[in-house]
């Protein structure tokens, strides 16, 4: 009896692992292979998009060609700094916020909270950004595009922080506090480095997607030198007959993605750790 | 936690009860200014001709909105957003709550496993977009696969009127498949180990063990994941443009695509109008949402 109902829950372990190769092989293995091994070929090959391995060896061409046309090392600079500068200025202004509408009992406070996370489910308008733009004299350069980011996710960075500072015990601040420390030290000495998981996890977050970002860039920015990566990929892709020049489509998909999988790589572990711990709380 | 609480503030330390709002000025700021005027200049833009056309822009009532339900089809374009929300989440949440169940357990294999489905989500929409343009291509893998049972077959998947809309929202439910599977593993660690294996040993099957056992503790994350996607979905844009742009003819013509549309041809405050009207049905959807999350904070 014993043995075999061990028997059949081994089968069944072997069933299911079974089904999500199927499965990850289908959904990941299949597309991500297509795309890197089309950006290999040919165009004339990669027209025929098939998943065999290239007949003629291609992306060192491919690539250079990419990479020129789309003006990489600058669209990847100007994603860079969006990026940087969008994440290092929602944690500035979301952090003490977050210890704030977590500590504070005032009724004003938590008017601001509630008022401060409607965006994590109603996205700002895009439009008007282009009109307040142009009123202060940085339409289309890449600060608008950085304050539209600011408005757009500051919400969800406070959701974030704010649940996780809800629960971090207040007994270390009070010590604090007799110590003779001010808010701003305490907020810097001890409650910032109490803050690190969730921190870290909203980091990856809020990284992946400024660096995603193409509603924002498509309508805020202007001129081939203001581009990011993924504007880059559509102004590349939508500027040639798609169907005949699958490689270049692809070897820019693959540039474009290139930089989050790798940091995915490095970080990995933290990704995962932190989404779990801290994404039910809301 | 009530003990802490009972410290009271006394004398000169009485600065810590107090104070915390300084903390909170630089982000009432940029809430009044990037996210709350912008929603406001948008409410006023919507009922104005602001256009790239002439210089001056003036009050025009609701003529935007008449404009878009007699040339642009509104009521067209709103359900057709709704149906792609409604498959967009329906898909993913299926797909993402199935691979939680098989992924429940933090063996080896499984991390594995939750790593590899987590690969789209870091791909940019865009990118997802032109990746599944290419596998539902007429000579894309897809067809090559079922030509190897029907030889010869070249159906345009992205190109058919009444698939379209299901295919794009699909694509948009595998992008977010392995960040939702992440939540739901989060939300099945939350059930006792107690309560399962008393429901085992009582002779519960799997089904009755994940209805009575699991679904119960799942509901929080079921909540947020569907609601999330359902809105998330409503403010689609990228996947769309890079598979379809909106078409066959308006088969996939979701109200952003329309807003950028109406944008590139310099009629802004049409494009204001469309983007208010995205507006509305998010914060329609979003009121049930709102409510449940203030529900759960008392009662945590």
């Amino acid at each position: 009896m014993r043995t075999s109902s061990r028997a059949r829950s081994r089968a069944g372990g072997i069933l299911r692992i079974a089904v999500l190769t199927i499965v990850a092989v289908l959904l990941v293995g299949v597309p991500l292979w297509m795309v890197v091994v089309n950006s290999f070929k040919t165009q004339a090959e990669a027209a025929q998009l098939s998943l065999g391995l290239p007949q003629v060896w291609n992306a060192i061409q491919n690539y250079s060609a990419v990479i020129e046309q789309s003006r990489y090392p600058r669209s990847f600079l100007n994603s860079l700094f969006v990026t940087a500068a969008s994440v290092a200025l929602l944690f500035m202004v979301a952090a003490p916020a977050a210890w704030a509408f977590a500590r504070a009992k005032a009724r004003p406070m938590r008017v601001l909270f509630a008022l401060a996370i409607i965006g994590v489910v109603l996205p700002p308008a895009v439009v008007p950004m282009v009109f307040l733009g142009r009123s202060v004299g940085l339409q289309g350069t890449l600060p608008a595009l950085i304050l539209f980011t600011l408005g757009l996710r500051v919400s969800l960075v406070v959701f974030l922080l704010t649940g996780f500072a809800r629960g971090l015990p207040i007994e270390l601040e009070e010590a604090a506090y007799v110590d003779g420390a001010s808010k701003l030290r305490t907020f810097r000495s001890v409650v910032l480095p109490m803050m690190q998981p969730v921190i870290w996890s909203a980091f990856i977050i809020t990284t992946v997607l400024v660096w995603n970002d193409f509603f924002g860039p498509l309508f805020l920015l202007t001129g081939e030198d203001n581009a990011t990566l993924p504007l880059g990929l559509y102004r590349l892709s939508s500027g040639i007959a798609q169907a005949t020049s699958w490689n270049s489509v692809f070897a820019h998909v693959v540039l474009v993605s290139l930089p989050l999988i790798i940091l995915y790589v490095v970080v990995q572990r933290r990704i995962v750790e932190g989404v779990t711990a801290g994404a039910v709380k809301g | 936690m009530s003990a802490s609480r009972a410290v009271r503030p006394r004398g000169s330390s009485g600065s810590r009860a107090g104070g915390y709002w300084k903390f909170a000025v630089p982000i009432a700021i940029v809430i009044s200014l990037l996210y709350f005027l912008p929603l406001l200049i948008n409410s006023f833009l919507a009922f104005t001709d602001w256009s790239g056309f002439k210089s001056t822009i003036s009050f025009t009532g609701l003529d935007n909105f008449q404009t878009l339900v007699e040339q642009y089809n509104l009521p067209d374009q709103v359900r057709l957003t709704l149906v792609y929300a409604v498959t967009a989440s329906f898909v993913g949440n299926a797909m993402a709550l199935s691979l939680a169940l098989a992924l429940e357990r933090p063996t080896v294999t499984n991390q594995v496993f939750r790593a590899i489905f987590f690969i789209s989500v870091l791909l940019s929409p865009l990118a997802a977009g032109y990746v599944w343009a290419g596998i539902l291509d007429p000579a894309g893998p897809l067809n090559q696969a079922i030509s190897v049972v029907s030889p010869g077959f070249d159906f345009a998947w992205l190109g058919s009127s009444t698939l379209a809309i299901f295919l794009v929202a699909m694509i948009d439910a595998w992008k977010w498949v392995g960040f939702f599977t992440l939540i739901y593993i989060a939300g099945l660690s939350t059930v006792p180990a107690e309560l399962k294996e008393a429901a085992v040993a009582m002779g519960a099957n799997r089904w009755q063990v994940f209805r009575h056992a699991k679904l119960p503790f799942l509901a929080p994350a079921i909540t947020y994941n569907v609601t999330v996607t359902v809105i998330g979905a409503m403010s689609t844009f990228d996947i769309i443009l890079a598979t379809t742009g909106g078409g066959p003819g308006n088969a996939t013509r979701v109200l952003n695509i329309l807003t950028l549309d109406q944008f590139g041809i310099g009629y802004f405050g049409l494009a204001s109008a469309t983007s208010l009207v995205v507006t509305l049905m998010v914060t329609l959807t979003a009121i049930p949402l709102v409510w449940f999350l203030r529900r759960r904070e008392l009662e945590g």
